[in-house]
């Protein structure tokens, strides 16, 4: 399956929200209320299980969740040990 | 003091001259002064008086002495103004830790750790202490702009303090964990991320040090200030797992439970110096 339709699963199972009309600039972080601490943690740890990766936390940043993009590039590019 | 509205600026401004005041004096008065402070900021305030007696009845339910809860109201509130106070000079304070061979081999160990914490008397003086101890410490907090002075005490003590209210602060904080961070989050206050009993009473409650120490796969500890009375502050630290708690929402739960029967115990042997008077039940 596609990266984003996958991470598109991902937010929806875990944010229990509609993520159909996401697009790279939709805004995720301070903009999601379901987006909470909780939640992403939850997220984190369901990425890396569906997309076999070990995120480095070093390199955490809150930018990488501002937006569907940005957290799709996050997961496509090697930030991983 | 860029950035503050004129009621702000004053604010601050009055709190840098109450602390320059409290440090002409020597340590001992300096708490007589708070302490009388205290007392007449608490008999001037009804609600905060009912919130700390019901909060400790909630408590001691089997406590039949009404003298002896408004002592513990009033005493507490004393200890935890003192104790915000102390932060400000917090280079003339005395400390010892307390702690097992198997949490002082964590805590040397050089390794990242999730540390839960609890509003007893100067509750700061846990991460301004493991940060001499650790060098490494990252916290939390809200600070209100008027307060701004709070943020550079912690700048003074070398603790970094990520701000509570910018999105992400969760993220700022695993990333500290992924740089071998100790991170100390104050975690018995009310909070929304999980659900336990506390007193026997279900409530709301943070989980900050177990999803840190479940994402991070850090050991839990838990570490909290005790005021003696010479003065000096004992900093207890207590291991709640070597191992990181597992990643789910009931591992969670089941850990920040533990934690909670451990404040328990703290709080009912140093009543006197937990915060009463926080609105924690809702």
């Amino acid at each position: 399956m596609e990266y984003n339709q996958q991470l598109k699963n991902v937010l929806s199972e875990i944010l229990n929200i509609d993520t159909s009309n996401f697009m790279h600039s939709t805004k995720l972080l301070g903009e999601l209320s379901e987006l909470d601490s909780m939640s992403i943690v939850l997220l984190l740890i369901e990425i890396e299980k569906r997309f076999s990766l070990e995120i480095d936390i070093a390199d955490l940043e809150a930018k990488h969740f501002e937006t569907f993009g940005n957290l799709a590039s996050f997961i496509k590019n090697p930030l991983t040990v | 003091m860029k950035g503050l509205t004129l009621s702000q600026r004053v604010a601050a401004k009055t709190i840098l001259v109450i602390i320059f005041l409290f440090k002409l004096r020597n340590r001992a008065t300096r708490k007589k002064i708070a302490f009388g402070i205290a007392r007449i900021i608490f008999a001037l305030s009804p609600k905060t008086r009912k919130r700390s007696i019901n909060n400790l009845r909630i408590a001691m339910p089997d406590q039949k002495s009404d003298d002896r809860i408004r002592y513990l109201a009033v005493t507490a509130y004393q200890y935890i103004v003192f104790g915000v106070l102390e932060n400000f000079w917090f280079e003339d304070i005395e400390y010892t830790f307390e702690m097992d061979a198997a949490t002082k081999a964590l805590i040397t160990s050089g390794g990242p750790l999730s540390i839960a914490t609890m509003h007893l008397s100067c509750y700061e003086a846990v991460p301004f202490a493991l940060q001499k101890l650790t060098g490494r410490v990252t916290t939390l907090s809200r600070v209100p702009k008027f307060a701004a002075g709070l943020h550079s005490v912690y700048a003074k003590n070398g603790v970094c303090c990520v701000d509570k209210s910018q999105a992400g602060a969760f993220l700022a904080l695993a990333g500290k964990m992924g740089s071998n961070g100790v991170v100390c989050l104050h975690s018995d206050h009310f909070g929304s991320d999980t659900e336990l009993d506390f007193f026997q009473l279900q409530t709301g409650a943070p989980a900050g040090p177990a999803m840190l120490s479940a994402y991070a796969k850090t050991p839990l500890l838990i570490a909290y200030a005790v005021l003696q009375k010479d003065n000096t502050y004992i900093i207890h630290i207590e291991t709640v797992s070597e191992f990181p708690i597992g990643q789910s929402p009931k591992a969670f739960q089941f850990a920040m439970q533990a934690i909670y029967r451990q404040f328990e115990s703290i709080i009912l042997q140093y009543p006197e110096q937990w915060c009463w008077f926080y609105k924690r039940w809702r």
